[in-house]
C-alpha cells in the first residue's frame, strides 16, 4: 500500500520513489515513534486503500489504475471529510519530505546540498545509514 | 576544537547502572529557561542537576551535518512529525541538549512593553515589568552578541522582501540577531549551527552552568515528579537508548530541595499533569497559544535560493498588534518576515502531489516565500491520552482565522510587489494569484484542518503566571501556587504569547526566577 501511494505522490523521476526506497525509509522512521503515531499512520493508509466507499467506489486503491489513484487522492484532499483531508495531507508531507531529503534528488531541484560532509553516523542518529543506504 | 560541554555531560552510552542523586535543584529541560536557571543557581553554589530527554549533539563531533532528515531526527521533539490532534499545526520544539535554541532562527527581541503591561494588569504578574527585566535583557544581549543584522546577511529573499514591503507601504527593519562573527550565513540555522555562530544554549549558558559546577544528564526522560504534603520532593526518570529513543532499562531517582520544570512550551504541562500535581485553578494545560505561521510562496523569474544565508535578517513589526473597530477585526496581529525553508521542508509544504508538484520543485531555486507569526487571540489545550501521552488541541477559528487571512494578503502583496510572477497558496487546490486584484481569493481558500498546515513554533500559556491561585498555575516567583518548591521556568508561564520571538524573554524571566529563588532559599534548605 505504501509503495503504491509513494508511486503516485512521487511519480516519474529519475530517481523514482521505488529506486530511493522511500516507502522503506518511512517505515524505518515510524520505528522511532510511539505506538499511537504509528497506528494513526496505518489508519491513514487504510483510509486511502479502502476509503473509496466514501466516494462511491468500493475498489481498493492498490487495484485502481494510476489515473484513478490520482483521482482518489485528489478527492480526499479537496472534497474529503476532515479525517480524509488529514490523512491525505500528512501522508503526502511525509513521503515528499523523505524523497527530497535524499541527495539523489538534489540535482533536479538545483540544490547544491550541505556545506559540510556527512560524518560517520553517530550511534544514535540514523540506523538507516548504518544499514548501508544513502 | 574541544567541545566545551562534553566533560560535564553524562550521555546514554556512559550510563551503566540505575542511580540515585540528591541535589539542591533538579532542572527538567536544558533550553532557554532551564539553562539560565542552572547557570544562576550553580554560580550561587547550589548543587544543580539538569536532565534532558534528548541527546547531546555538537558541531565538534560532526553531529550538525546540515541534512534535514538527520537533523530533524536529532533536534526536534517529534522528529518533525508531531502536530496538533487535527494536524492543523506542525509543532516545532526541541528535544536535545540546548532545547529549541539549537534549531531556532536566532532573532532576538525584548518582550514588548504593551505585552508586559497586559500581563501585569490582566493577570497580576509582578516583578516582571519592563524596569525589572531591563538589566537582564541588557545582560543577555551582551552575552548573546545581539546586533542588528548587517546588510550583507540579506539573502535574495530578504532583499526582495524589502522591495515588496516598501512598495506595499510597510515599514521594515533589520532584525536583531543572536549571532557572532562565526556565522557564515550557511542557511542551516534550523538544522543547528555547524559553526557555533548562532548563540544557542549549547555555547552560552550551558557551558557557563557546567563550569559553575552544574551537572547534566542527557538521554534522560523524567517520568514523574514527586510531591509530598504539598511540597516538591524530587522526581523519577529513566535513561533512554539514544539509538532508538526507547528506555534502556536504567532508572534515576532524584531527591531535591526544589524541582524546576523547563521542559518547553509543549511539554512542561503534560509532565505536571502526568504527575497529578494539584491544580486548584483548573488552568494547567489550558490556554495554549502558539504563534501559528501561515506561509505563501512566490515564483520568480530569477534565482532566489531560499535556503542560503540567515533567515529573517529583515522583518516588519508594523502590524504586530491587531486593530479592531468596536468588536470588528480590521487588520494586523502578526509579524511579517521573509521565510526560509530548506528543500525538503519546502517540498512538504508546497501544495499538490505527483507531476505538478515535481514540476514546481524543479523550480525550487526560483521560489521565494513570506511568513507571518500570528499573535493568536484564541487558545487550545493539552490533554493526556490513555497512556499518559500529550495530545495537543488547537483549531484555527474566529478572529484568528481573520488574522491569518489578512496576513496572507499582506504576504501576497509583498511577494507580488517584489516581482513574483505568481503567488502559490498552500491550500489543496494550490490557488494561484498573479495580480493584486486577486487578493480576495485569500478570503475563501480552504484553511480547514487537513487542508493547510501551519507551523507553531512558540507555545505559551499552559502553566500561566498570575496573582490569583483561582485563575493561574504559578505565582510571580514561578512557583506553583499549590506546590511549594515546584517551579516552571519556560514559556508556559507567559499568560499569552509574547507577540515576538520569546527566547530572550524566556531567559530574562528565568533570571528573575533565579534571583527571587536565591533570595528566599532558606524556605527550601
Amino acid at each position: 500500500m505504501l509503495l503504491a501511494l509513494c508511486d503516485r505522490l512521487l511519480p516519474g523521476g529519475p530517481p523514482s520513489a521505488r529506486a530511493l526506497k522511500i516507502a522503506e525509509r518511512i517505515d524505518l522512521e515510524l520505528s522511532f515513534h510511539h505506538a499511537k503515531l504509528v497506528e494513526d499512520f496505518k489508519s491513514a493508509l487504510l483510509l486511502v486503500e479502502h476509503g473509496g466507499v466514501l466516494h462511491a467506489s468500493a475498489t481498493r486503491f492498490t487495484r485502481l489504475s494510476p489515473e484513478a489513484q490520482d483521482a482518489r487522492l485528489e478527492a480526499m484532499a479537496l472534497d474529503g471529510v476532515e479525517v480524509e483531508r488529514m490523512a491525505a495531507s500528512q501522508l503526502k508531507l511525509v513521503a515528499v519530505f523523505f524523497y527530497y531529503c535524499d541527495e539523489r534528488t538534489w540535482k533536479g531541484i538545483h540544490y547544491d546540498g550541505p556545506l559540510v560532509k556527512r560524518s560517520a553516523p553517530p550511534a544514535d542518529s540514523n540506523p538507516f545509514t548504518e544499514r548501508g543506504h544513502g | 576544537m574541544a567541545d566545551p560541554l562534553l566533560p560535564g555531560v553524562l550521555e546514554w552510552d556512559q550510563v551503566k547502572a540505575s542511580r540515585t542523586e540528591e541535589v539542591d535543584a533538579v532542572i527538567v529541560g536544558t533550553g532557554c529557561g532551564g539553562a539560565v536557571m542552572a547557570k544562576e543557581l550553580a554560580a550561587a553554589g547550589k548543587r544543580v542537576l539538569m536532565l534532558e530527554r534528548g541527546g547531546l549533539y555538537t558541531p565538534e563531533r560532526g553531529d550538525f551535518d546540515q541534512r534535514e532528515d538527520d537533523m530533524f531526527a536529532r533536534l526536534d521533539g517529534g522528529r518533525g512529525l508531531h502536530t496538533t490532534e487535527n494536524t492543523q499545526v506542525a509543532l516545532t520544539y526541541g528535544r536535545c541538549v540546548g532545547g529549541a535554541s539549537v534549531h531556532y532562527w536566532a532573532e532576538t527581541w525584548r518582550a514588548p512593553k504593551d505585552r508586559l503591561e497586559l500581563w501585569a494588569s490582566r493577570y497580576g504578574v509582578e516583578h516582571h515589568g519592563e524596569d525589572e527585566l531591563r538589566p537582564f535583557f541588557e545582560r543577555l544581549e551582551a552575552d548573546l552578541h545581539a546586533h542588528r543584522a548587517l546588510p550583507e546577511k540579506r539573502n535574495v529573499m530578504n532583499q526582495l522582501f524589502t522591495v515588496g514591503a516598501e512598495k506595499a507601504g510597510l515599514e521594515w527593519e533589520d532584525v536583531v540577531q543572536a549571532r557572532d562573527a562565526r556565522c557564515i550565513g550557511s542557511g542551516y540555522c534550523v538544522q543547528g549551527c555547524t559553526y557555533n555562530g548562532k548563540q544557542s544554549q549549547l555555547i552560552t549558558h550551558l557551558p557557563m552552568a557546567l563550569k559553575a559546577g552544574a551537572r547534566l544528564f542527557a538521554d534522560c526522560e523524567v517520568e514523574q515528579l514527586h510531591v509530598a504534603q504539598g511540597r516538591a520532593a524530587g522526581l523519577s526518570a529513566r535513561f533512554l537508548d539514544r539509538r532508538t529513543g526507547k528506555p534502556a532499562g536504567l532508572e534515576l531517582e532524584v531527591k531535591a530541595k526544589v524541582v524546576i520544570v523547563s521542559a518547553g512550551g509543549f511539554n512542561s504541562a503534560p509532565l505536571l499533569m502526568r504527575s497529578r500535581v494539584p491544580d486548584p485553578s483548573g488552568q494547567l494545560g489550558k490556554n495554549l497559544q502558539l504563534n501559528p505561521c501561515p506561509q505563501l510562496y512566490g515564483l520568480f523569474d530569477r534565482d532566489v535560493v531560499l535556503w542560503r544565508n540567515i533567515p529573517a535578517a529583515v522583518g516588519s513589526m508594523q502590524l504586530r498588534l491587531p486593530r479592531f473597530d468596536g468588536g470588528r477585526y480590521l487588520e494586523g496581529g502578526y509579524l511579517l518576515y521573509p521565510n526560509q525553508l530548506t528543500p525538503a521542508q519546502l517540498a512538504a509544504l508546497l501544495p499538490g502531489f505527483g507531476k505538478p508538484h515535481r514540476a514546481l520543485m524543479e523550480q525550487a531555486h526560483r521560489i521565494g516565500s513570506a511568513i507571518a507569526w500570528i499573535d493568536d487571540q484564541g487558545c487550545g489545550q493539552v490533554r493526556l491520552d490513555g497512556e499518559g501521552r500529550p495530545v495537543w488541541d488547537w483549531t484555527l477559528a474566529g478572529t484568528d482565522e481573520l488574522i491569518v487571512r489578512d496576513a496572507l494578503k499582506k504576504e501576497a502583496t509583498v511577494l507580488l510587489h517584489a516581482g513574483a510572477k505568481e503567488v502559490i497558496c498552500p491550500d489543496p487546490r494550490g490557488t494561484r494569484l498573479s495580480d493584486l486584484n486577486e487578493l480576495s481569493k485569500l478570503d475563501t481558500i480552504d484553511l480547514r484542518p487537513g487542508s493547510v498546515t501551519l507551523v507553531g513554533p512558540h507555545p505559551a500559556g499552559m502553566c500561566r503566571m498570575g496573582k490569583d491561585p483561582a485563575t493561574s498555575v504559578v505565582n510571580s516567583d514561578h512557583e506553583l501556587h499549590a506546590v511549594k518548591g515546584l517551579f516552571v521556568c519556560d514559556p508556559n508561564v507567559f499568560p499569552t504569547v509574547v507577540s515576538v520571538d520569546p527566547s530572550e524573554t524566556i531567559m530574562a524571566f528565568s533570571y528573575v526566577a533565579a534571583t527571587r529563588l536565591l533570595s528566599s532559599w532558606g524556605k527550601y534548605a
